[in-house]
Formats: structure tokens, sequence, C-alpha cells
């Protein structure tokens, strides 16, 4: 066990309040100006949007008629015009929960993201802030690269003592019903979830994940994929989600059995040895890690052959914290 | 080692009367670096597969054909991933130990799945407690990692590919051989694991390995001597599929 990674150093894992972007997104990060604002605050002893700021191509619906009543929730949708992210747009969004409060973000329906012209790229960037004993889930729908797309998405999340985290972030592999999977040219996603020490104004890294998916120089996208058509990842952190972590875990090691033992039937097998031949019923994959010193996190895997058997994964899942954010959003999907 | 390396520059400028001794210098940075991944050296290295056994129970991997794909997948991840740890660690002179338990610890949070980084965790303290004794010439700077790894308490975790790019860049190895050595264990691990898993034959498997030098090399030149701001994870399906590891009902394998 460690005990400390306070160490000051100059290395990029260590980054100030401010810094982490700049890093990241190198010198142009000063020329991104802001397109959202949402800041949740204590109103009369309940949470509520107390500032929210958006412009094009970014919009935020705030409905007041999501949640349960008696849950203390903000529900927040972020939408962007026309449904997705047309080539060069750059959509930059800072979220602030304070301490106690909780707030959910999501989206109406998958974001698509559009052909890119003159190899210009989309870009989503979120830095969030969790107060102490706060709550925030970020629980969108998935996101949907078209052919010759190309798609950046950075998000930061700083979390303060006692907060909570619940994270979904999901891909699909194309427009599936046209034939097309995996003819995007970038798709990059990074997560990195770090601590912060009030009382010495630093942050420790508790989770620093990226994926990117491009033409490398071994084989295809596609034939790295096998046959599947989503990838989703879920990370769960704070006291609050503790029995939520440990019912999670449960679910996953339950499918995951059915799912290694399913493949001795022969119409499985030869799904996946033809990955164009149809298969009657759908793969799902899915594994999970605990993070932190004292495994106060988990993370969840998944791979899958359509978004429908990811949707009721997490809506099976998310079932168990309703009376955290009030209701579940995928229910209609 | 690292008076070795001075020497060899000393010589450099001496020119032409130096020969002899820069053939003996670089001659015993070579006996060094076949050490380093001689499977000789009880790292441990065997007892991982590195997702392989997951996906063959999965039936992911069932042939010389989809080892392959599985195996180019493994050896472009390492390289997208970990190299940009190994290079940064390699770089002694610019990395003093405080530095390199930052970079430890932020490899900890990039490694977020169980298995590998139980994996990883293992062959870097193995390596670790064992270069003490065996490379006795930059003893006490492995005692500094080791204090920092073992001691109580422990202030890092000891991943394997900040080990090794330490441990070489101590010896004096440049970083990129250094990230060679590093994918030609992982190449080296996972086709010994196919190996034992009854996938491919031993000639087989030697046939692939020379094959697939090539395939390294294109690795190297696309992802060496990058920054960890660039480490990135290239292969969804095996990271998921290695996550079930310990699930598994009956296995051979550590990871």
């Amino acid at each position: 066990m460690v005990e400390s990674t306070r160490v000051k150093a100059e290395a990029y894992m260590d980054p100030g309040k401010e810094s982490g972007w700049k890093k990241l997104l190198g010198p142009s990060f000063k020329e991104r100006a802001l397109t959202g604002i949402i800041k949740v605050d204590r109103v009369a002893g309940k949470s509520a949007a107390t500032r929210t700021f958006a412009k094009y191509p970014l919009k935020f619906l705030i409905p007041s008629k999501i949640a349960a009543s008696g849950v203390d929730v903000v529900w927040i949708y972020a939408i962007s015009y026309g449904g997705g992210i047309v080539s060069n747009d750059s959509i930059t969004q800072r979220v602030e929960v304070l301490p106690s409060c909780s707030a959910v973000i999501t989206t109406q329906a998958s974001t698509k993201i559009y052909k890119s012209v003159k190899g210009k790229m989309c870009e989503q960037i979120l830095q969030a802030y969790v107060g102490r004993e706060g709550l925030l889930a970020v629980l969108p729908d998935p996101i949907t690269c078209f052919k010759d797309s190309k798609y950046m998405q950075v998000q930061e999340f700083y979390l303060a003592a006692e907060s909570n985290l619940v994270l979904i972030d999901w891909m699909t592999s194309g427009r599936i019903d046209n034939g097309e999977s995996w003819e995007f040219g970038l798709y990059k996603s990074t997560n990195h979830i770090y601590l912060q020490d009030e009382k010495l104004d630093q942050s420790t890294p508790l989770f620093l994940d990226c994926l990117c998916l491009e033409q490398g120089v071994g084989i295809s996208v596609a034939d790295r994929m096998q046959g599947f058509h989503v990838i989703a990842n879920m990370v769960i952190y704070g006291p609050k989600l503790a029995a939520f972590r440990a019912q999670v875990q449960k679910n996953v090691q339950a499918l995951t059995q059915t799912a290694f033992t399913r493949r001795k039937s022969a119409d499985f097998t030869a799904h996946l040895r033809n990955s164009r031949s149809s298969c009657t019923e759908p793969l799902l994959f899915v594994s999970c890690s605990t993070i932190g010193l004292l495994d106060e996190g988990l993370v969840v895997r998944a791979v899958a052959s359509t978004t429908e058997v990811v949707y009721d994964f997490f809506r099976a899942q998310l079932a168990y914290i309703v009376s955290e954010i009030g209701a579940c959003p995928y229910a209609s999907r | 080692m690292a008076a070795m390396v001075r020497d060899e520059q000393e010589v450099v400028q001496r020119g032409e009367a130096g020969k002899q001794t820069i053939a003996a210098a670089s001659g015993f940075l070579d006996w060094t670096t076949w050490q380093m991944i001689d499977s000789i050296l009880p790292t441990g290295g065997f007892a991982h597969s590195y997702g392989l056994e997951a996906a063959v129970q999965a039936g992911l991997v069932y042939d010389g054909q989809t080892l392959e794909r599985f195996a180019v997948t493994t050896v472009e991840n390492a390289g997208a991933l970990l190299l940009p740890f190994v290079y940064a660690a390699s770089r002694v002179r610019e990395m003093g130990v405080e530095a390199w338990v930052v970079l430890d610890c932020g490899l900890h949070a990039v490694m977020a799945n169980g298995v590998a980084r139980a994996a990883s965790v293992g062959q870097g303290k193995a390596l670790v407690r064992l270069a003490g004794g065996v490379f006795k010439e930059i003893a006490a700077e492995v005692a500094a990692i080791r204090g920092c790894v073992m001691g109580k308490p422990a202030r890092a975790h000891g991943h394997h590919a900040v080990v090794v790019g330490r441990l070489l860049g101590l010896l004096g190895v440049d970083a990129v051989t250094a990230q060679r050595v590093y994918l030609y264990l992982t190449l080296r691990d996972v086709l010994s694991a196919a190996t034992r898993l009854n996938l491919v034959g031993p000639m087989e498997a030697a046939l692939l390995q020379h094959r697939h030098a090539q395939l390294a090399e294109r690795v190297m030149g696309k992802y060496a001597n990058r920054s960890v701001l660039d480490a990135h994870q290239i292969a969804p399906v095996i990271d998921t599929l290695q996550g079930s590891h310990t699930q598994l009902f009956s296995r051979l394998f550590c990871s």
C-alpha cells in the first residue's frame, strides 16, 4: 500500500487546479472559450442550478420534474443543435457541484459525430468539480462516430473528500444499421479523475484513462474490435456509493460467468469465428476492477455487439441508485 | 556502468586512440541488455499471459491466425500505453527518485485493470528485489528504489514499465534500447504463453517472434520517445477480457 503520493514534481501527474487542461490540450488551451457553465448550489436547503450559461453549439435543459419527489437532485440535459457535433465544433463545459449538492448530467439521445471536413476535429471538453459530500452523475447516451469523422474528448473530474461520482462514457462503431462500422478517422476519449486535498491545495490522480482508436501500425480498428460494436466504461467513486459498487461488482461477476460459460454453445463460437455471420443472441463481455488506495472506486469495462444490451446493463445497475439520482436516464431507450 | 558511459564520452573526445575502450564499453552494455531480456533472469514474466488465457477461454483466440491478431494488438497496446513510461523512467539524469515515485503512482492510476495492474506490480517488484543482488554497480540506486517500493510505509508501487526503464537507464542503456527491450519482453511473454496454452508449437512461436520484429519496429517508430501525456490504450476488447481473468474457472497464468 502506498501511503502518500503527494510529491511535488514536474510530472503531469501532479497538476494544479487549472493546469490539467493546459497540459493535455497544449498551447491552444487559452483560445478555447467556455461554451457552457453550470453551478449547482444549495438554495433553501435543496440543490439548484444557480448559474447556467450556454452558447452555440451547446444548450442546457434543466427540467424540474424528472427526479422522483423527495430526491434532492438537479437534472441537466446537455444538448447540441442538431443532435450532433460537426467538424471544427468545440464544446467546452465547466460544471461545479458544491458541497452536499447532487446533479445528473445526461443527453436526450446519442451524440452523432459528423464527417470531418478538411481534417478538422470535433471536440468535447468537460471539467467538473464536486464538493464535499456532493454527487455528480454523468450519464450520457453513447457517442456515435460516423464514417470519416474525427472526435476528441477530454473529461476531468476534481473530487473533494467524501464526494461521489458516477461516470459513464461509451461509444458505438457508427451507423450500424447502414452497415457502417469502425470507419471513423479518430476517436480519442480521455477521462481523468483527481482527488483534491483542500488543505494542501494539491490533487492526486486516482484514474488516468485514455482510449484512442485510429489506424495504428498493426491491424485495423475493426479487426481489433473482433465483431463488437460498443465500448463502454463506468466509474463509481465515493462513500455514498459503497453499497452500489458492491452490488455492481456482484452483477458483473455473474455476467462474466455467463459469458464465459456460454461460449461453449456452437452458435456463439460460430459468431466469433465469423464476425459477419448473424448471431441470434447479443454478446456482452464485462469486467470490473477496484481503484483507489482503499478500493473506494470501481471501474467497469464492457464490450458488446449491440447498443441495446449495454442500455439494458446500465439500466439494471442504475436502478440501485434511483434513490440518489431520482430516475434512470435510460428508462425510455 | 554510469562511469563507463562517461569513459565512453571521454574516449570519443580523444578520437582514434580510444577506439578499443569504446568497443569494450559498448560490448559490456550489450551483455547487460541481453541479460535483462534473458529468460534465465527470474522475474516471473512467464507467469503472465497478458490476457491471452482469458481471450482463449472467451473463444476469441483459437488458432495461429487469431493468436497473431492478439499478439500484434498486445504489442501495439504496450507501445501506446507503456513505452512513454519506460522512456520517462529511463532518462535517469533528468529524473530523481522523487519524480520516479510520482511517475510510478501516475502509472498506477493509468492501469485501471486490476489484473494487469497486479501483474505489473508483481513483475516490477520481483525485478527490484533481484536487481540489488545482480547489478552491484548500481546497488545504491537500486536500494533507493527498493526503499520506496518495499519500505514501510511504501511510497511507490513498483510497476514493471518504470522499474525496467529506470534500471536500464541506471545501467547506462540508452532510452531507445530500453523501450525496445520492453517491447521484446511483451512479445516474448505473449508467445511463450501461447505455446504453453497449446495454441502454437515452439517452432511456430519462433517464426511469429521473428516475423513480428518488423511490427515491433513499426511500433517503435510510432510510439517511442513519447511523453506520458500521450499514453493511451488501443485495445478495449483485450482489456475487458483480461479484467475477467481472476474469474476464470481454471487457469494456468496469473494474468
